[in-house]
């Protein structure tokens, strides 16, 4: 019993020294890894940061947010068959719900969630134009 | 028939069905808002009829009795009260009115399934469905000075709601870790053998706090001014009255849960009940925003309401239930004066109110009632339900927190009444009669009707409390 104790003492100190390299280790490494010449040395202070590219021009451009529209359907789809898994796995199980009874349920949980794409044809999310933004 | 039992949310539902087609169409806001209007006054009587159904749905998860059934009641009533004042919505523009009654309907319909779960998850996804639709509703405001405070408001209180859910399910999978179930029945006597353990104390403490940032009670009550600031007046007086009814439902079933062997929850809730009471009225008293100010008296008032909780006694939930009924009632007539002298939908600063009993004298007068109830001055609700609470904390034996509680009622007198003396005495420039439609002077006098009402006959209204709390213990 007593070592039983130790030895799970022994598991939870390995744990928590894993974790700690998890946090610390990076740290060492990019100690060792990390450029000796800086931004700072460099006198380049003043220049913008592209993952350590010299920069090929400024941030501050327009670009289409049309495929922002298309990026939030499909994360909204992304998580009906999220969804979709945990009822995968209990449908043929007949003790818990009856087959009817499943298969309306998840008719109606799917209809209501393809009300959004409804919702986003309606809105005329699906016409690619340039959509000129306007602040109110 | 056990969809009848079901009648009240399912008639939500298709509502909400019928709103979302609107939505999409080319329909403006007046549609809507006959739609609307509609769904929630049949909503009401719906309520009325079920009130004394009983039953159990969705394999144990869904509890129908008269608890539940008489807060849907009150927050079909309270949906009723905000959606009638708010007749011309003038702080969300007119395309997106639609997507707005949608969404205050759903927020509505998870306060409704709320009062009824009996499960944790359960609970957990109707308080989502509430809090996320009115996350929605508060940046549909019309940007006015270009300064996007809604927007502002809007993403802390995502981002203080996102917090707030994440220590509650943290709390919630303690529990389960606990006992192996998330239904009420089981956790109880499943928790009341270990109610001395730290553990499940944490756990509880921590299954409330989502219902904390509900009722913004003091660790949670950081989006207050700020919400009740940027979101429309229409908005906030929704997300300041309603829901905090079912927080306080939900609260008064967690703390069925707690046996007076745990000492530290008692304690806690006294601590908390405090430190809401003091922080509240001290920072309401140097406001001049009277949403701001109307926001930081409501952690006060939630802070009262904890007062209730804190005797784990019947008597004790009879009266924060009780309360928080009247603190519905008399917020929702402080809310229809400002929201009728709003001319834009624009804030309102108190001095804003200077004439107001030249300028329509019966909102000068539903306001008056309003703040003396909310002060807790006779014979208003207000100030039966404090008298009481005080009360019932001092026969459990908390003497020195009902003393801070008196103490505290002092302090808020003054800012209330500051509010009254403008409202009478201020003189503001000669500005134009204000002009009110028939039915906000019905649901005005309506209101000040039953603040009065509540106030000198408390009795129905306790019998009602009484009768609905014996059913959850």
């Amino acid at each position: 019993m007593e070592q039983q104790a130790t030895v799970d003492l022994l598991y939870v100190a390995a744990f928590f020294l894993g974790g700690l390299g998890f946090a610390i280790g990076p740290f060492v490494i990019a100690k060792l890894l990390a450029a000796r010449s800086t931004r700072n040395t460099q006198q380049k202070t003043e220049q913008l940061i592209e993952c350590g590219m010299v920069p090929i021009g400024d941030a501050w451009i327009r670009f289409g947010i049309v495929y922002y529209l298309y990026a939030l359907m499909f994360v909204a789809f992304a998580v009906d068959i999220l969804f979709l898994f945990p009822v995968a796995l209990v449908y043929k199980s007949q003790t818990l719900v009856g087959a009817l009874y499943a298969f309306v349920e998840i008719l109606i949980f799917v209809g209501i969630l393809s009300l959004i794409i409804i919702y986003a044809w309606k809105k005329g999310v699906f016409k690619w134009e340039r959509k000129i933004y306007n602040p109110r | 028939m056990k969809l009848m039992l079901f009648a009240p949310e399912l008639f939500l539902l298709f509502g909400a069905l019928a709103l979302f087609f609107l939505s999409t169409g080319k329909a403006g806001g007046k549609k809507a808002r006959a739609l609307t209007v509609s769904i929630a006054l049949v909503n009401v009587l719906i309520c009325f009829a079920s009130l004394r159904s009983e039953g159990l749905l969705f394999y144990d998860a869904y509890k129908i009795d008269f608890f539940s059934q008489v807060l849907k009641l009150f927050i079909s009533l309270g949906f009723s009260v905000v959606l009638l004042f708010s007749s011309e919505l003038k702080g969300v523009e007119d395309e997106v009115r639609a997507e707005y009654y949608l969404f205050l309907l759903l927020s509505t319909l998870g306060l409704i399934m709320m009062v009824s779960s009996v499960e944790l998850l359960t609970m957990f996804i109707a308080l989502e469905l509430s809090s996320y639709s009115l996350y929605l509703l508060v940046p549909m405001r019309t940007d006015r000075g270009g300064l996007r405070v809604q927007m502002e408001a809007a993403i802390k209180y995502i981002l203080f709601g996102v917090v707030a859910t994440g220590v509650m399910l943290f709390g919630m999978s303690y529990l389960f870790g606990l006992t192996g179930t998330t239904y009420f029945v089981e956790l109880l006597p499943k928790l009341q053998m270990m109610m001395g353990s730290p553990v499940a104390l944490i756990a509880i403490a921590m299954v409330m706090g989502g219902f904390f940032f509900k009722l913004a009670v003091f660790p949670f009550h950081f989006w207050v001014p700020d919400v009740y600031q940027g979101a429309s007046n229409e908005t906030t007086a929704f997300i300041a009255s309603v829901p905090k009814v079912a927080a306080v439902a939900m609260l008064i079933r967690i703390t069925a849960l707690v046996t007076p062997e745990a000492q530290a929850i008692v304690n806690m809730l006294i601590v908390l009940s405090v430190c809401s009471m003091l922080y509240g009225n001290l920072v309401a008293l140097v406001q001049t925003d009277i949403k701001r100010m109307l926001g930081f008296s409501g952690i006060a008032h939630a802070g009262y309401v904890l007062l209730g909780l804190v005797t784990l006694q019947e008597a004790g939930y009879v009266t924060a239930f009780y309360y928080i009924v009247g603190y519905l009632v008399m917020n929702l007539a402080g809310f229809l004066v400002i929201c009728k002298v709003s001319q834009q939908g624009e804030n309102l600063a108190i001095a804003d109110l200077a004439g107001l009993h030249r300028r329509s004298p019966l909102l000068a007068l539903t306001l008056a009632v309003s703040m003396f109830a909310m002060a807790g001055i006779p014979p208003f609700v207000g100030f039966m339900g404090k008298f009481m609470l005080l009360t019932g904390a001092y026969k459990a034996g908390h003497l020195a927190l009902v003393i801070i509680a008196a103490i505290n009622t002092a302090i808020s007198i003054y800012y209330y009444l500051s509010v009254v003396r403008v409202t009478y005495a201020g003189n503001g420039e000669e500005q134009p009669l204000l002009q009110v439609d028939g039915m906000t002077k019905a649901v005005s006098v309506a209101l000040v009707l039953v603040i009065i009402a509540l106030g000198v006959v408390p009795n129905q209204l306790l019998q009602v409390a009484t009768s609905a709390i014996r059913t959850i213990l």
